[in-house]
């Protein structure tokens, strides 16, 4: 097999008392564990704070009652979907109508796989981790046109037709900001990136790169937001006009399958941002020796924590301040302005590696 | 171990092939053929070659299958159904399908059946990112550098041909109108 194994201490231990095969799947069987774990922690807490923010923003005050700050509103309202009979209309294909929920959770899943959380978290470590995101989420795109198809409804057809031309144009773009990082970090593996950064907060590639970088940066944003079907960019969803998109059959269980990969990869795409322009799980040293040894010793999946739900909150921002743009709007966003603006990037960041022209 | 695994991929893997062929719902036989490229994509790990797996689902999941099932929605209307094939039909498609196959076996068997076992491929460090990448931009003996480049061409080739086909005449544009935003549809 590639050796993709991280060390970790009970991973290590595992290692250690058991032979290789029942080992390999131990840790195996661990790691799904704490991702499905993690998964559903964030989709619980992430739904939590995506009403408190949004209610926030229109002067309200956002769920209140259960619990306390409402924190426990989201089990409420997973609760409630649990429960909600699982309809299929009787004129949908049934094969693509269950089939499509579970490829988009299934690509977010995968992408959590290749996150290093922490110096030893991450299931495993390929050589090509980037490409490997990439690969990952292009199951996502499949599962929104075929739930659109399969519904055989004409606003889920138009919302997995939109998604489709969405998702294909602006991966484009994200894909040359995440590549502008690989340039500069020498390396495709998300470990290597964020090894990469090592030092002062001036040394992750958002300021590394002299403007290169924090472009990047802002691309990756306006284009994973796209990525991950959110406003101002969610025309394959688009409740006001297609009343909910290529989910508007959906209900119940496979309804929150649905909703559930949307709130996944966000976090997916916001751990992603941090590990390629925030230094990932490093803390955010400043030079000052005292401060650092305390930022330091605040442990790395805290601070990847912080970061991470730092672009979460920037994404509902977004959501909630700008008005959705019209598909063609969208589309001429993408091909005209965001890649070309991209690909110039790309030539600037290969001129400043070259000739060496990184901050000190 | 190993040895179970490969046949349950290949079982599975054929069976979705011939679900792809037989299914007479022109959607279920993309979804199917989607499964056998999955299952490629797996064998391709099992084999150590990382870079080839990511590349099939980047290039066949993610661009080829979208493409057929756009192709699926804007042809086939109500009935996705197919007309049952004539026999003379059948029989010409077994034929035609057995010349590949045969000539396949015929290589195999004159290899004596020695490929690789999938233990000893996976040292190999040939298939990984960095090797792969340099050996394209290599203009070297053993470089692909101008196969590289050729192909970048035909991309390009391909891209001005569909701006082309897909551009309409002046003076059937409008400023910002429908017309534009089906434009880019097409496109």
């Amino acid at each position: 097999m590639i050796d993709l194994t991280v060390t970790h201490p009970i991973g290590d231990r595992i290692r250690e008392v058991l032979p290789p095969l029942p080992a390999a799947l131990a840790n195996g069987a661990l790691a799904v564990a704490s991702l499905a774990l993690l998964v559903t922690v964030m989709a619980i807490l992430l739904v939590w704070l995506e009403r408190k923010v949004c209610a926030r923003f229109q002067a309200r005050l956002g769920p209140t009652r259960v619990g306390p700050f409402g924190l426990l509103q989201p089990i409420a309202d997973a609760l409630k979907l649990l429960m909600k009979e699982n309809l299929r209309p009787t004129a949908t294909d049934m094969v693509a109508y269950y089939l499509a929920p579970l490829l988009p959770i299934t690509g977010s899943f995968l992408v959590l796989t290749v996150i290093p959380f922490d110096h030893n978290l991450q299931v495993a470590n390929p050589g090509a981790g980037v490409v490997f995101v990439i690969a990952a989420s292009g199951l996502g795109i499949l599962g929104t046109l075929i739930g659109g198809w399969g519904s055989n409804n004409k606003y889920a057809l138009l919302g997995s037709m939109r998604s489709g031309a969405q998702l294909f144009s602006y991966e484009l773009s994200m894909v040359l900001c995440m590549l502008l990082v690989v340039m500069a970090a020498g390396s495709a593996s998300l470990r290597e990136i964020v090894l990469s950064q090592q030092g002062t907060v001036l040394d992750w590639w958002i300021f590394k790169l002299p403007g290169a970088g924090f472009a990047a940066f802002l691309l990756f944003l306006i284009s994973s937001t796209a990525e991950l079907n959110r406003g101002p960019l969610d025309l394959s969803e688009a409740e006001q006009e297609l009343t909910g998109g290529f989910h508007t059959e959906y209900a119940g269980m496979s309804f929150s399958m649905f909703f559930l990969a949307e709130f996944v990869n966000m976090f997916a795409a916001a751990a992603l941002g941090s590990t390629f322009f925030l230094g990932g799980f490093l803390a955010p040293q400043i030079g000052v020796h005292a401060v650092d040894a305390v930022l330091s010793f605040v442990p790395g999946v805290i601070w990847f924590g912080l970061k991470s739900g730092f672009l979460i909150f920037l994404y509902m921002w977004f959501r909630w301040t700008f008005p959705r743009l019209r598909i063609d709007h969208l589309l001429a966003l993408e091909w005209k302005f965001l890649l070309p603006v991209s690909m110039g990037n790309l030539l600037l960041g290969a001129t400043l590696v070259t000739f060496g022209l990184l901050l000190p | 171990m190993r040895d179970v695994l490969f046949y349950l991929l290949c079982a599975v893997m054929l069976g979705f092939a011939v679900i792809a062929v037989t299914s007479r719902n022109l959607f279920r036989a993309v979804l199917a053929f989607a499964g056998v490229i999955l299952g490629t994509v797996i064998l391709f790990f099992a084999l150590g070659a990382e870079m080839t797996a990511l590349a099939q689902i980047l290039v066949y999941i993610g661009g080829v299958m979208i493409f057929v099932l756009y192709a699926v929605f804007l042809t086939s209307g109500e009935e996705v159904g197919m007309p049952k094939p004539s026999v003379a039909k059948i029989i010409f498609a077994l034929i035609v399908a057995a010349i590949p196959l045969s000539l396949i076996a015929g290589l195999a068997l004159r290899a004596g059946c020695t490929f690789p076992v999938a233990g000893e491929a996976l040292q190999s460090p040939i298939a990984s990112l960095e090797s792969i990448g340099l050996r394209l931009l290599n203009p070297g003996a053993d470089g692909f550098l101008v196969p590289f480049e050729l192909i970048s061409v035909l991309l390009l080739a391909a891209m001005v041909g569909a701006i082309a086909i897909a551009t309409r005449e002046k003076e059937a544009e409008t400023a910002d109108g429908i017309l534009t935003e089906k434009q880019e549809d097409a496109s």
